[in-house]
């Protein structure tokens, strides 16, 4: 990881100098800015939330050979039912309604999920088809409703209208959007990794995705290794959709998910499928996120260049070169220009 | 004329920490089958997987007609001409048989538009020409194991090159695919084509090389000509310890049935047909049921073994239907099987060593004997004993050889006790000591009062082992008599020849 990692940043310095006339201010403001204050970079912790949540989603979906695209529609759809919740009202504005708007989130994604999830246990129909279609519809739906009957019509956003401060998950170090959710976030990356490494079921989950015939042979609930991964995997997108709901944003914003499945793949690649590594990865994507934003506004690079520099260091770390590969394509090229 | 040879070839894996080849020096010459044995783990498929590019090296060259050659890939090997038939199946399981072959090589129209047509017609006419029959439009999954390595072959072929090496090819074809094959390896022989042949098998080594090269622990010990040796000579070069196995010996009282097939039939299958099979397999007896391919052995082992159901009749284990049981109460002591389909269905090769061997009885560690993880480590240990795989500890399965993996399948389910043991084609792979080893735990498992079941399409087994012996033929089960028959009878009865 230490050789990607170097790659990573040598590639983006050398894009840097390429797109900025001030190379140095562009890196410092991609690289270091995020860290240079605590409120900046517990911000970016409480971005990476999310993030980690839905990357556990999809390593519990993969590591059972499913391979659901869902995940955008789930949170999305965990997002909506958090805010419709929270706003509703039914208990009020104190820690009650927190939870029941975080249960709300969570039940949302799983309900998202349960389509797919009960197409591949009756019909066998392959999850990665199903789980991108329902998220689609789900996506229409949720915006729908959200720029329609339930849009705040006092504001210029296109949002739902925003939640009391009693529902929202409490700042922990203002002036810092940190909540309690990253550290909810380790604690199930962490009982998952127990659940995988150390448990009789993740081993069973782990062989199951990795062959079903011969978990099948083997005497494994190969029924509910269909259907169970997926269900759970909606239900940790929705909790994300949920906590970004609660958190940083304050109520459902027409587009909030705004790609988190896809980079929740991501993440998932570059820890690879390790939930005790998911954090890590997450963070890295949130570092990414937050010094691509900082660049845009503190140097002259241009805010595409620095989502294309994002790119570029998933890309390198999610290849994993690791040195040695590096010194022979080294040598490969010295070689190629002596010819 | 020479056409390839591996110099001082020197491969360690740090992994692992182990040395697959020590300083080997290896050729082979146009018009001949040069045979590389040893046994399991003994390096190989590590050599000829670097003859073929799939591994590099660490010292060491390689001179493919008299030029040196650096291989970085297979399909640099492919271009020098080495065409490889691996021992487990390297294919596209989602691809059709003909895709497969064309496979990185595909006919297009007007080079662009993928030409299938073109593909399964080239298919079919290198098919016919070799003397195989395939369909040519049949998914890779759906084929059977000796179907999938008729494939890998016709891949192979496709290629054209004059210098093939085949790993175990025979392993689990029947007796015709296997003389079509060794048609073919003469044809291909007396054209100038230099084969490389790896396989255990020392009548059918005997019968094809002109020279074979015996490996051990990595080493190239020697090589001789094949005239220099007899087959239970060739066997003790390659075990030290080896001997040629006798026969079962005196028949005991069998117990209460423990298997019974009952008018089983499966209807308009084509090769998987069977014709209302009844076969009792009692506690405290080995029952062989032989078949060539295409006959319905590996129906079957399906229905055998619970994996399908009958369209008439029963299968019971114990008194009940096969069926009725879940899985896991068969994993549960009722049934030990190895099935024929060792990567399919016989283990989970990207997972470790380890998770495979302990695979079946998962459910059986308490919550916190699992999660401290010395518990199924210790036991993984305590059933591969006595296997002889080495330097397990840290591997995935997918890195062993072919012969450690079957012994990886044998350690898991022939530990413990068992009612009703399905052991199909137990000894692919495996070098004659292992094959040894098997048949004598196999043995020891009738004696503890299994009843225990062989499918195999390769005759020695039945003479090797059995205490009642079956011939399938077209789906047909007949009783075959050892005690008076010889060789030629069981090809006979295999052939159809005799009724």
């Amino acid at each position: 990881m230490s050789a990607a990692l170097a790659t990573a940043v040598v590639l983006a310095a050398i894009a840097a100098a390429a797109l900025s006339d001030d190379p140095a201010i562009a890196l410092k403001a991609f690289f270091i800015a995020p860290f240079l204050n605590a409120s900046s970079f517990l911000s970016m912790l409480e971005l990476s939330a999310p993030l980690a949540l839905c990357a556990l989603g999809v390593i519990v979906t993969f590591r059972a050979g499913h391979y659901s695209l869902g995940g955008e529609g789930q949170a999305y759809a965990g997002s909506f039912a958090a805010a419709a919740v929270g706003y509703a009202g039914f208990l009020g504005a104190g820690p009650s309604a927190t939870v029941a708007a975080v249960i709300a989130g969570a039940a949302a994604g799983a309900a998202v999920a349960a389509l797919p999830a009960a197409g591949k246990r009756f019909a066998g129909a392959d999850v990665l088809l199903t789980s991108i279609l329902v998220s689609q519809g789900t996506i229409f739906v949720v915006d729908w409703a959200i720029g329609g009957p339930l849009r705040d019509k006092t504001g210029n956003l296109i949002a739902m209208p925003a939640l009391q401060r009693g529902v929202l998950l409490p700042r922990l170090a203002p002036p810092s959007t940190l909540t309690i959710a990253p550290f909810v976030v380790m604690a199930l990356c962490l009982i998952a990794a127990f659940y995988f490494d150390r448990t009789r079921s993740g081993a069973a989950h782990d062989l199951y995705g990795r062959n079903p015939r011969f978990a099948a042979l083997q005497g494994y609930d190969v029924q509910r290794l269909a259907w169970l991964p997926v269900l759970v995997a909606g239900m940790l997108h929705g909790l994300a959709g949920a906590f970004m709901v609660l958190g940083a944003k304050g109520t459902a914003l027409r587009g909030m998910s705004g790609g988190i499945g896809w980079s929740a793949i991501g993440v998932a690649l570059v820890a690879g499928s390790r939930p005790a590594a998911v954090p890590l990865a997450a963070l890295l994507f949130a570092w990414l996120d937050s010094g691509a934003r900082q660049a845009a506004v503190l140097s002259d690079l241009p805010p595409d260049a620095g989502l294309a520099i994002k790119a570029l260091v998933i890309l390198v770390v999610s290849a994993r070169p690791s040195w040695s590969v590096i010194k022979a394509s080294w040598v490969r090229l010295a070689r190629g220009s002596r010819a | 004329m020479r056409l390839a040879t591996l110099s001082s070839i020197r491969k360690y894996y740090a992994s692992t920490d182990t040395l697959a080849v020590d300083d080997a020096d290896f050729s082979v010459e146009a018009g001949e089958v040069h045979a590389l044995v040893g046994e399991n783990g003994a390096g190989k498929s590590t050599l000829a997987r670097i003859l073929c590019g799939f591994e590099s090296p660490d010292s060491g060259t390689i001179t493919v007609r008299e030029e040196q050659a650096r291989f970085s890939s297979h399909r640099d090997a492919e271009r020098a001409g080495i065409g490889f038939v691996p021992q487990y199946s390297m294919l596209a399981p989602g691809l059709s048989a003909a895709g497969n072959v064309a496979l990185g090589h595909e006919p297009a129209l007007l080079g662009i538009f993928s030409d299938r047509r073109r593909a399964e017609y080239d298919f079919s006419m290198l098919s016919g020409r070799f003397g195989f029959n395939v369909d040519p439009q049949a998914i890779v999954a759906t084929l059977s194991a000796s179907e999938r390595r008729e494939v890998e072959i016709l891949r192979a072929l496709a290629r054209g090159g004059d210098i093939l090496v085949l790993d175990e090819p025979t392993s689990i074809l029947g007796e015709s695919e296997t003389q079509t094959l060794f048609a073919l390896i003469r044809r291909l022989k007396s054209a100038g084509a230099g084969i490389v042949y790896i396989s255990h098998r020392s009548r059918e080594i005997l019968d094809l090389a002109d020279r074979i090269s015996v490996m051990r622990s990595g080493r190239l010990e020697q090589t001789i000509r094949s005239d220099e040796v007899d087959e239970c000579g060739l066997a003790e070069l390659i075990v030290q310890s080896g001997s040629c196995p006798a026969g079962p010996d005196t028949m005991r009282d069998p117990g209460k049935p423990a298997l019974i097939m009952r008018g089983v039939s499966l209807a308009g299958r084509g090769s998987n047909t069977l014709d209302s099979i009844d076969l009792v397999v009692r506690s405290g007896e080995i029952v062989t049921v032989v078949a060539l391919g295409g006959n319905g052995l590996e129906a079957l082992e399906d229905l055998a073994s619970g994996s399908a159901r009958p369209d008439s009749g029963e299968v019971l284990v114990q008194g009940r239907s096969v069926c009725s049981y879940t899985p896991r109460e068969l994993r549960s002591g009722l049934m030990a099987y190895i099935p024929t389909d060792r990567e399919g269905r016989g283990l989970c090769s990207r997972a470790s060593v380890a998770s495979n061997v302990v695979a079946g009885r998962l459910f059986s560690y308490s919550f916190a004997g699992f999660a401290a993880g010395s518990a199924p480590l210790a036991d993984a240990r305590a059933m591969l004993d006595g296997y002889g795989v080495k330097a397990w500890e840290r591997r995935r399965v997918d890195t062993l050889s072919g012969g450690n993996r079957q012994r990886v399948v044998a350690a898991r389910e022939l530990h413990g006790t068992a009612a009703v043991v399905i052991a199909a084609n137990p000894a692919q792979g495996l070098d004659k000591s292992s094959r040894t080893a098997l048949f004598a735990r196999l043995s020891a498992m009738r004696d503890q009062g299994s009843g225990v079941l062989i499918l195999s399409s390769d005759p020695e087994d039945a003479a090797e082992l059995a205490d009642r012996s079956f011939v399938l033929y077209r789906g047909r089960l007949k009783a075959f008599d050892r005690s008076g028959s010889a060789d030629s009878g069981l090809s006979a009865a295999l052939t159809g020849a005799v009724s």
